[in-house]
């Protein structure tokens, strides 16, 4: 009987700690246990078949580091080969006559992946990947990924499972006492990453003790449809008279754990701290009871690495901002390849309180898969909101899935074979859940009738992939009513049969039904409220216009949805009509300054230097304000700051209200004819191996406020990057910037690698390693100590 | 046997003074107050205080390692702990998004995460000098000739990523950045 036949009708026990035993048996502090499987084997066969001899129907194979980060390709299939062997020696020579079967046990490498650790996702997967081969090759009977603390990385370690075996994977978790991973995601976020991607069961290890983790494995099992796992520690350690001992002993342990498979748990072992001893209390305590049988949960839900949002209760707004169609700020920004107007966008609209992101980069002259991938992977930076991921290229769709944290919202397959031919495999692999429009290869019914029939079609194809209902959510396609008076009421017809007679979960782009009409708004905001009223689940959305916040609030609260009306009135509190603010500025001595925009500058003052800066676009050209208002007041602070009356903190806020006043100038400009001249381009990179950004970030925002067009590479970036883009943009000037003594090297070798390719262009450095002496020895042209000599620097070059 | 303890320890108590010289901001006038307590709210009861640590004989380890400060330093102990203190990933978040968004912010998160690690490690140090009496300050690899490859062998034996999520890259760099490792000797 395979492992999976197994696990159907029974309760699976799993091995306890093995590193306690190897230290008892002579590791020592440091040692690679791993090697243990080829140097001493007899020690590693004994432990694994005490714990069979024990109860145990798996043991994991002592490969929890054995990787090619630790190990030559050579050495880890030694290591593999070992483990295996050693692990169904133990298994045979045991004489316990339960099931037994051996795991490839697959722990975390120790590096933290992008962004804020330097381990890209693909090197993660491949890195697994040989390891999954190996385990494969030698003949395991499953893979078990466990004491994982950040879900990037669990994420890579299941693809990587599931590309490389046909094998059951089993994935668990080490969460702290606050109920979340290291990294923050919650148990609910991780069932639905994981069980959306196939892993056969899931659950939590390591940690803590079992009273602890009970919390954690209660939530997995009210929203898991697979086996959920459990394999805590005999407690916390604690030091006694020097001797390390853990708190909760054996039969305690038994009965705590026992307490939880009752409720439901299905597969269940011990980790740190617990031998062999526990194991055998356990099975004992086990011996009897009948396993509890696992229910298909109904929970339509998406994820990001943080937490899990649920649909079908409270509606669900979805930001529609990410999407150059008719907003020309944007169609600029993806062109400049500006992404950090994306990312103020996406952090503005979280504020405003919208529960998903929309993203699609998609336009003409863009490279679609490249810049999603990479806006994706920005925004989850800032934002720890799940995604809508937004194209109609499948490649880019592709991409972007399989590197997004979490389950995504998939927009979108439609009723074309085409469509779900290339869209259904991709939700299948790796989780998701999918936009389905009501249209097909004859294009969009006019009828509720036809609607619906597509709906059914869609449905009954997505089951044919795997995928079910409560993973789809239809879009019955908003039209304008300008040109088809009878076009809302299609689309709500349809909305409510999918909903109360298919039981499915309905979207809607809203702001389409006003197009064409005056005071857009007012009817976005009634169609709204009549989609709520017809079972709409979440709304593609401008969180911007009140009308829409407004309905949405005034909608929870009518349907008893918001107790209290508590999150209505804290709405409505903080609701400012737009005309009641614009006569705000205050009007203190600004006698010191030609200007009240000036002024705002200077004090960092924001919001008041971009509403200064609209009102002057009335009357006067933008180059004039740029010249006469923004560059004068941000000499003032600079000069301040080289003299030392002015500090950086207030620096960077004067930087800031500069930056807003220039960004209501690129709107002013993007919808109008307008241009400004650039001053020279000038590339920014942190150099390779270096993760500290914030001094480069406070260098691009003081160039970019005195004109200069800035190309930001980012950190951690290659020499031959940052190369290859001066030599496109034969830029005059490359800045660089190192934190670290030992990433000083990549920044010597990024100069001269510089000077071969380049050597028109000019090398300014810094960072907090750097002196003058230094950046001279490395070869640099100038080494500037902060952010204004890096200015002076560049204009005395140009 | 020795093993690898962890602690968590509670919020330590926030001092704006020293905050403020870490941002380099020698005298605070409205708008830098009110920006640090903008971030001091947005911060406030949303990090990890976390320290794995173990205490070993002086002689079990660094063998290669040449280093006059390190020797000076333990040459009238005979005990050590070697200790990796976190106080987690979200203001490396806070950090990373503002620094798209906010560069003032950024600093100024970047001024509270130095501060905050710096009161984790003196409460745990305090902590220590209370268990063991006769214990000498802190010191942390990259101080004077102490080489930062050092910390790969602390990583090693306090199995930081596990115990307290703390990892390290290739350039002996840590993430989350706001964390530090460090010896204590105990006094003979």
């Amino acid at each position: 009987m395979n492992i999976s036949e197994f696990l159907k009708n029974n309760i699976v026990v799993l091995d306890g700690g093995m590193g306690t035993l190897l230290q008892s048996a002579g590791l020592a502090a440091g040692e690679h246990p791993e090697l243990w499987n080829i140097t001493h084997p007899e020690v590693i066969q004994k432990i694994h078949r005490d714990y069979y001899d024990a109860g145990s129907n798996i043991v994991n194979t002592n490969t929890f580091g054995a990787n090619t980060l630790h190990f030559s390709h050579e050495e880890l299939e030694q290591i593999v080969k070992a483990a295996v062997e050693n692990a169904r020696e133990a298994a045979k020579v045991s004489e316990n006559q339960c099931e037994k079967y051996v795991a490839l046990d697959i722990g975390p490498t120790g590096k933290l992946l992008k962004p804020y650790g330097d381990f890209d996702f693909e090197d993660a997967v491949a890195v697994f990947a040989d390891t999954v081969k190996l385990g494969v090759k030698y003949g395991v009977d499953l893979v078990m990924i466990e004491t994982m603390n950040d879900s990037y990385e669990t994420k890579a370690a299941l693809l990587a499972a599931k590309e490389n075996s046909n094998l059951p994977v089993f994935v668990s978790n080490a969460y702290g006492e606050d109920g979340k991973l290291m990294t923050g995601a919650s148990p609910a976020a991780m069932v639905a990453m994981l069980e959306g991607m196939g892993a056969d069961a899931i659950g939590v290890n390591c940690s803590l003790g079992p009273k602890q983790l009970a919390s954690v494995v209660e939530e997995y099992l009210k929203y898991a449809s697979v086996p959920v796992l459990l394999k805590p520690n005999a407690g916390l350690p604690k030091s006694e008279n020097g001797k390390t001992v853990y708190d909760v002993g054996a039969d305690e342990f038994a009965a705590d754990v026992k307490a939880l498979v009752d409720k439901g748990v299905r597969i269940c072992g011990g980790c740190c701290g617990t031998t062999p001893e526990y194991i055998k209390a356990l099975s004992e305590k086990l011996a009897g009871s009948k396993p509890k049988p696992i229910t298909e949960k109904n929970y339509s839900v998406v994820s990001s690495y943080t937490h899990a949002v649920f649909f079908g209760d409270s509606p669900i707004l979805i930001g529609e901002r990410i999407n150059p169609t008719g907003k020309k700020r944007l169609k600029q920004a993806l062109k400049d390849n500006d992404i950090d107007y994306l990312l103020s966008e996406a952090i503005n609209q979280q504020e405003k309180g919208v529960h998903i992101l929309d993203v699609n980069v998609g336009m003409p002259e863009i490279d679609e898969v490249e810049m999603l991938k990479k806006a994706a992977f920005e925004i989850q930076a800032v934002s720890n909101l799940p995604l809508q991921i937004d194209t109609a290229s499948p490649v880019a769709m592709e991409v972007a899935l399989r590197r997004y944290n979490g389950k995504a919202m998939v927009n979108s397959v439609n009723g074309k074979q085409e469509s779900m031919k290339v869209i259904f495999p991709l939700v299948k692999k790796y989780g998701g859940m999918v936009v389905a429009l009501t249209l097909d290869e004859d294009g969009i019914p006019m009828t509720v009738e036809g609607r619906v029939n597509i709906a059914k079609k869609i449905l009954a194809t997505a089951a044919e992939y795997g995928i079910n209902k409560k993973d789809i959510i239809f879009d019955t396609l908003t039209m304008p009513i300008s040109a088809d008076i009878n076009a809302a009421n299609v689309t709500l017809g349809s909305l409510k049969i999918i909903k109360e007679e298919l039981g499915c979960n309905t979207s809607l782009g809203v702001s389409n039904v006003s197009f064409g009409l005056p005071n857009r708004d007012a009817v976005n905001g009634a169609f709204f409220a009549l989609a709520l009223s017809n079972g709409l689940t979440a709304a593609i959305m401008n969180p911007y216009s009140a009308e829409m916040m407004k309905t949405y609030h005034a909608f929870r609260a009518l349907r008893g949805m918001d107790e209290n009306c508590a999150e209505y009135i804290s709405f409505a509190e903080s609701y400012v009509p737009d005309t009641a603010s614009a006569n705000a500025a205050p009007q203190e001595k600004k006698d010191e300054f030609k200007s009240a925009l000036q002024h705002a500058i200077v004090k960092g003052l924001k919001e008041q230097a971009a509403k200064l800066t609209s009102e002057l676009l009335s009357s006067t050209p933008a180059l004039d304000i740029v010249q006469n208002e923004i560059i004068p007041a941000l000499d003032i602070v600079g000069v301040g700051f080289e003299k030392n009356t002015v500090y950086l903190p207030q620096l960077l806020m004067s930087a800031e209200a500069a930056k807003s006043a220039f960004e209501i100038i690129k709107t002013h400009m993007a919808n109008t004819a307008e241009q400004t001249a650039s001053k020279a381009k000038i590339i920014l990179a942190t150099v390779h191996g270096d993760i500290h950004d914030i001094g480069k970030n406070i260098v691009k925002l003081l160039l970019e406020n005195y004109g200069f067009a800035v190309t930001d590479l980012g950190k951690d970036v290659a020499p031959e990057t940052i190369v290859d883009e001066v030599v496109r943009q034969h830029a005059p000037i490359v800045g660089l910037s190192a934190l670290m003594t030992t990433t000083v090297p990549a920044m010597e070798e990024t100069i001269k690698q510089l000077r071969t390719a380049a050597p028109w262009c000019k090398v300014v450095v810094g960072g907090a390693v750097l002196t003058e002496e230094y950046a001279a020895q490395i070869g640099a042209d100038k080494y500037a100590k902060d952010a204004m000599e890096t200015v002076r620097y560049a204009e005395s070059c140009t | 046997m020795s093993i690898v303890l962890t602690k968590s320890y509670v919020e330590p108590p926030f001092d704006t003074k020293e905050i403020l010289r870490y941002a380099m901001c020698k005298d605070a006038d409205e708008s830098v107050t009110s920006l640090l307590n903008e971030c001091l709210d947005e911060i406030k009861g949303k990090l990890a205080y976390k320290v794995c640590y173990i205490e070993l004989p002086i002689d079990a380890l660094f063998a290669d390692v040449k280093s006059e400060v390190l020797s000076k330093y333990l040459s009238d102990c005979n005990n050590y702990v070697i200790f990796a203190a976190t106080v987690g990933i979200e203001l490396d978040r806070l950090i990373t998004k503002y620094s798209r968004i906010s560069p003032a912010k950024a600093h100024m998160f970047q001024a509270i995460g130095a501060e905050r690690i710096e009161a984790l490690c003196d409460t745990f140090c305090e902590a220590i000098k209370q268990e063991y009496k006769n214990t000498k300050p802190r010191i942390s690899p990259g101080y004077g000739d102490m080489p930062l490859e050092m910390q790969r062998e602390i990583f090693n034996i306090l199995d930081c990523p596990r115990k307290i999520g703390l990892t390290l890259n290739e350039s002996m760099l840590m993430s989350p950045t706001k964390s530090v490792t460090a010896f204590i000797g105990v006094l003979k």
